[in-house]
Parts: C-alpha cells; sequence; structure tokens
C-alpha cells in the first residue's frame, strides 16, 4: 500500500481555466500532483490528480478490498494457532517493521525456532555426537613424543 | 552451573554475551572465536584489492600460543560488515535462516553473525565468512592486535555453526556445550577462566 501522503493545491475556478491546456495542465500537477479546484474558498468543485496519484489511489483501493476479504480468515487462523506464511503477511502490508540488529538478535535468542530444511532443500536431520576419552598429552609426554606423531597434533 | 536445555536450533547467543569485558580480556589467552585487526598478509585482500575488516581465528581449535599448536600456521576467516549488504539478506545473516512457505531453512551457512566489538563506537555488526580463509603466521596476529574477546558461551555457538558449514552436521547446542564442557574439564594445560559450565 502506497504510504505517500499528498497536499491539495488550491487553484481558483478561474484561474485554473487559464491553466486548462494541456501544456499547463502537466506542468502544474508535476509540480501538485493534486489540485483543488475551488470556486470559494470552502467550496471545492473538483479535485485534479496527476495520473501516477490516480493509479496509487486505485491500487490502494484493491489492497483494502483484499485486506477486509482475507482479514476474518486472518483472524481466525490465529486463533487456531495456525501459522501464516511470512510472504503473505508481507503482501497484506504486515511487517515486522524493526530489522536493525538488536531486534532481530532479541528475537532470535529468546524464541525458540526448529530448522527444518538445509540451504538446499534438504530434510535436516539431528546429529548427535558421543564423547570418547580425548586424545590430551602431559608437557612431559609431548616432549617424549616423536616429532613425527606431533605432526597431527595441536588445537 | 546447569544450563537449562534448549531445544531451540537458533544459531546465536544474546547479543550481550558475546564478548569477554576488555578489563578483563588479558586474562582470557589468544584463541578460537577471537576477532583480530587484520594482519598484513597479501591473502587478506579482496578481489579488488581492498583490506579486510577483522579477522576471525578459527584455528587451532585451543589457546593460539598452547605447546601442542605453537608453531601451527593460525587459520582465519574474513569479517565483514553486514552494512555492505544488501537490505533482505542483512535480516538473514542476522538471523542464519528464513521462512519460506511456512518451512524454516537453512540460510547462509557459510556466516556466523557478531554484534559490534567491544571498543567499537558505531554500533555496527559483522559477520564471519568461512569460505574466505587465509593460513596466518602467529607473530603477524600478535603485531595486527586482539580486537575482542569471544566469550567461552559464543564459541559454543561458533563450533556449531562451523561443524553445520563444514560437515552438514546440525548438533544441537547442549551437547556441543556437553562436549565443550569435557574436553575443557580434562585438559590439564587450558589456560584462563574457565566457563561457568565447566
Amino acid at each position: 500500500m502506497s504510504d505517500m501522503v499528498y497536499n491539495k493545491f488550491l487553484v481558483g475556478t478561474a484561474e485554473f481555466r487559464t491553466q486548462a491546456t494541456s501544456l499547463k495542465l502537466r506542468k502544474l500537477l508535476n509540480q501538485h500532483p493534486v489540485v483543488s479546484v475551488a470556486r470559494y474558498r470552502d467550496e471545492t468543485e473538483a479535485v485534479v490528480l496527476a495520473p501516477k496519484v490516480f493509479d496509487s489511489l486505485v491500487q490502494d483501493q484493491e489492497h483494502l478490498v483484499e485486506i477486509k476479504r482475507t482479514l476474518p480468515m486472518l483472524v481466525a487462523a490465529l486463533q487456531q494457532g495456525i501459522a501464516i506464511p511470512s510472504d503473505f503477511l508481507e503482501r497484506m502490508g504486515i511487517t515486522a517493521g524493526d530489522d536493525s540488529w538488536q531486534a532481530l538478535n532479541a528475537f532470535q535468542s529468546r524464541t525458540p525456532i526448529y530448522l527444518s530444511e538445509s540451504e538446499n532443500g534438504a530434510r535436516l536431520t539431528t546429529a548427535h555426537l558421543t564423547p570418547g576419552e580425548p586424545l590430551l598429552y602431559s608437557d612431559e609426554e609431548l616432549e617424549e613424543l616423536d616429532e613425527d606423531e606431533l605432526t597431527n597434533v595441536g588445537g | 552451573m546447569a544450563v537449562s536445555p534448549s531445544a531451540s536450533h537458533a544459531w546465536y547467543p544474546p547479543a550481550d554475551s558475546y564478548w569477554v569485558d576488555p578489563a578483563q580480556a588479558n586474562e582470557y589467552p589468544f584463541r578460537y572465536g577471537d576477532v583480530f585487526a587484520t594482519p598484513d598478509h597479501p591473502g587478506c585482500v579482496t578481489s579488488k584489492g581492498k583490506r579486510w575488516p577483522h579477522v576471525i581465528v578459527l584455528h587451532p581449535s585451543c589457546e593460539i600460543n598452547a605447546k601442542s599448536a605453537s608453531d601451527t600456521a593460525i587459520l582465519v576467516a574474513r569479517v565483514n560488515r553486514i552494512q555492505n549488504l544488501s537490505a533482505p539478506q542483512r535480516a538473514v545473516v542476522r538471523l542464519g535462516w528464513r521462512e519460506e512457505n511456512l518451512v524454516a531453512k537453512v540460510a547462509h551457512t557459510n556466516t556466523f553473525w557478531m554484534p559490534p566489538l567491544p571498543m567499537q563506537e558505531d554500533g555496527a555488526d559483522w559477520y564471519a565468512d568461512f569460505r574466505r580463509l587465509v593460513s596466518v603466521d602467529p607473530k603477524s596476529l600478535d603485531e595486527s592486535g586482539r580486537e575482542a574477546c569471544m566469550s567461552h558461551d559464543a564459541r559454543v555457538y561458533l563450533i556449531r555453526k562451523e561443524m553445520s558449514f563444514k560437515y552438514r552436521w546440525n548438533v544441537s547446542i547442549d551437547e556441543v556445550r556437553e562436549l565443550e564442557r569435557q574436553r575443557i574439564a580434562s585438559d590439564p594445560n587450558f589456560v584462563g577462566p574457565k566457563p561457568s559450565w565447566v
């Protein structure tokens, strides 16, 4: 949905008539995308919109219709604890808002997350590691060991 | 200390648990996970010849100056600014996963996210890139200097992330911490303060 806020530019009816040639109108709307035409200050006769403003209003209207149609389903899903895909929420204009590192780190470290797929889409399985006896040498043992045997020791 | 079990697959600990307080960092030897100023090494530059911002130590997995590793080359990875990524990428690297059609998938598995370093003033965050590696001489790291000493708590997360990248092993953070606990507890040459969970 568009976040643009337009201020109406007030033009008197008589003056608007002199501006109403194609070239002048285009120039006027370039400078002021929303022009309110009024005989008197409190009596608007027409509002003239730049094409981009009109297109954005139509788009917002369509978006509003979609939200009205989807909202009851969305609320019902939330009440049932059903997960909603994030791209659907983004399409609805519902975003997390704050994606600063502070917000994301706090979220991911406090909210349990269970990953189910690897980066390439393979099912993620959980590995279990069984520790064996650690291979460690004391200082004395290290000195006694042959240099060749130390090749793979360390870290 | 008993650590509460965590079944979550979250890749990263809370930001405030990453770095040892600089006032106490001297008690900790240079070790796996520490962030250094980029050493003077021809490999530590981008393809355009720009010097890497920082490096993180990925090998050896024990103290750098430990007897068994004192003459070993040190493997370091490039540390990049998150700000240099596109906005959608930033969020994914900060989490390490993305959601697609209700499926939570691992994302950018070659990266490890880090908050600002202790003495850093601009508040910008970082990520290590496990694919950009260079072997450097231990002396060159000594000369360049350590900029952040990673806490034992955060190192466990780094080990887990590296295992995920190198071997595609998804091991729980509790298991990795337990293995690290056993390793530290049975190491007679361990230097510096031990974590509370050992």
